[in-house]
């Protein structure tokens, strides 16, 4: 793995950051949801899996960021 | 009460485990995992703790571009400590006015006689204060763009060194996130030790470290979404068998959630 050349690695890897940040985002946005009050209270600890979730989506650039590495790549033809 | 703290057991913990830095290779005393195992590592840390999981993820985004284009003579000073889980390694790349726009950096490098002086704020570093290394990037060849820029080792102890406030954050809040401020520091180089060289990484975009750093941050995301989808799993009962003591640690960061 070190060292080896892996084709489209910038498509992946940006598609990869996305697509886990904004999943971790949407299933802790639901489960506060679901859980109603519970979810929204802090003596439970999904709300702060919702705010934990969220940087996931703005560091280690954002997700806006990395859709527009992934149109680059395609435009390239990888 | 919150307090918002580093989750220093955690920290001892995870290195008591040999877990905190996986990613670096045997030869500089380091477990020698790769990507997947350093990603397993952290996704591991974050199914019970984010903040805690930034131990490991920041510790490889750190060291990644050391690992990728430093010397040999400036791998073997810094790599051993962090392996030895002596010290933390923190990524200094975005500004005030450069944050996805990583080019627009006002951070510079000036060299000066036989070493390089940074000149510059950074701002949202993950781990800043309690990190005793510091990639910083910054601009040594103005008017070439993201191509101008290279990355230099900084060490929190240096002259000229210092830190803002830990800001007040939505989440994530027992990793400390503060502005580093350079001022007149030395930067360390290739050939000698701080401040007495080339940079760490000559004219290499800050880019250059990111596909391989990403997968980290990258694999904390997904254990939030699992841990809510088992919250069985979450390891923070106290009276569950499978507490660890990074699971403990959670505490540090929510005082409440026991």
């Amino acid at each position: 793995m070190r060292g080896q050349g892996v084709p489209a690695l910038t498509f992946v890897s940006s598609a990869a950051k996305c697509f886990a940040s904004d999943t971790a985002m949407q299933v802790t946005t639901d489960a506060v949801q679901l859980l109603g009050g519970y979810g929204y209270v802090r003596d439970f600890p999904v709300e702060r899996m919702m705010r934990d979730a969220k940087i996931t989506q703005i560091y280690e650039g954002t997700n806006q960021i990395q859709r527009m590495v992934m149109a680059r790549q395609l435009l390239k033809g990888w | 009460m919150r307090r918002a703290r580093f989750p220093q057991e955690a920290l001892d913990a995870l290195t008591a485990a040999g877990l905190h830095a996986v990613h670096i290779p045997e030869a500089f005393g380091g477990e020698g995992a790769d990507a997947l195992a350093a990603a397993i590592v952290i996704e591991e840390v974050a199914r019970v703790c984010a903040s805690s999981s930034l131990i490991p993820a920041v510790n490889k985004l750190g060291t990644v571009p050391l690992l990728l284009s430093g010397s040999e003579e400036l791998k073997r000073k810094y790599l051993p400590p962090v392996a030895r889980g002596e010290a933390l390694f923190s990524y200094a790349l975005s500004e005030a006015g450069a944050g996805s726009d990583a080019a627009a950096m006002k951070t510079r490098a000036v060299r000066d006689g036989d070493h390089w002086v940074l000149n510059g704020t950074k701002m949202w570093i993950t781990n800043a204060g309690v990190s005793d290394y510091y990639t910083v990037m910054a601009v040594t060849d103005q008017g070439r763009g993201a191509r101008g820029i290279s990355a230099f080792v900084v060490e929190k102890a240096d002259p000229g060194v210092s830190f803002g406030k830990p800001e007040k954050k939505l989440g994530i809040k027992g990793s400390p996130t503060r502005t580093v401020i350079l001022d007149g520091c030395a930067g360390a180089g290739d050939e000698d030790h701080r401040g007495r060289g080339q940079p760490a990484s000559r004219r290499r975009s800050p880019r250059s470290t990111t596909p391989g750093s990403r997968s980290p941050p990258r694999r904390s995301a997904s254990p939030r979404a699992r841990l809510t989808t088992r919250p069985a799993m979450c390891g923070n009962d106290a009276s569950s068998a499978k507490q660890s003591a990074t699971s403990r640690a959670c505490s540090s960061c929510s005082p409440t959630w026991r």
